[in-house]
């Protein structure tokens, strides 16, 4: 199959994953066959997922995995949790992806990873300070559109 | 993405990216026309376009206040 990523892009995310990745990220992935773009999203992340050791992916069929699913609170497939793994344990910092994060958004997937990897938010201290004061359970759901 | 970073910081805090396309019907229900759009908790607060930190984080406050 033809390569989603090409050579230039792969050898940017070599040198970025070496200079930014600190601990391991794990991909958690639940495909739908009712949606076309789940072949090319697990294609996708295979692609990123080679460039790094720090990199693993785990794919699930959605329907079929409705109570694991359940479990990382995600509910529209195909959809992605990017986690961090210390050992046997999946750490779920509450970070998803629902839709193929294409073209622009791709970037959002690669800072994704970063952020998880490097366990840090890299936040300015205020902000910080005033987020600690939330005592109740935010969701956020961002709209994207690819172009 | 900043809502990435928020659900990173705080443990309460959870964030996704939707792909408005892949999810149409989604999309009209929260009457996302312009991209990006934020939704907070379900509709109790929303936001369009790419916020700074202290636009989006005081949104938020609002809507809890809601």
């Amino acid at each position: 199959m033809e390569k989603l990523i090409n050579e230039q892009i792969h050898k940017q995310l070599v040198d970025l994953f070496n200079k930014e990745l600190v601990h391991p990220v794990e991909i958690i992935l639940f495909t739908s066959d009712a949606h076309q773009s789940s072949e090319y999203m697990e294609q996708l992340l295979e692609e990123v997922c080679s460039v790094s050791d720090l990199l693993a992916l785990q794919t699930h069929d959605y329907e079929s995995n409705q109570q694991l699913a359940e479990q990382y609170h995600l509910d529209k497939a195909p959809g992605f949790v990017l986690a961090g793994r210390e050992g046997d344990a999946i750490l779920d910092y509450g970070i998803r992806f629902a839709g193929l994060p294409a073209q622009y958004e791709f970037n959002s997937l690669i800072n994704g990873i970063i952020t998880v990897s490097k366990r840090d938010s890299l936040l300015n201290p205020a902000v910080r300070q005033s987020l600690a004061e939330i005592k109740q359970p935010v969701h956020l759901m961002v709209f994207v559109t690819p172009t | 993405m900043l809502a990435h970073k928020f659900a990173m910081e705080h443990p309460m805090i959870s964030a996704e990216m939707v792909e408005a396309t892949d999810f149409m019907e989604l999309s009209e229900e929260f009457g996302v026309s312009s991209v990006p759009h934020t939704v907070i908790n379900l509709g109790k607060g929303e936001l369009i376009g790419a916020p700074p930190e202290s636009l989006l984080l005081e949104e938020i406050r609002k809507a809890l206040k809601e």
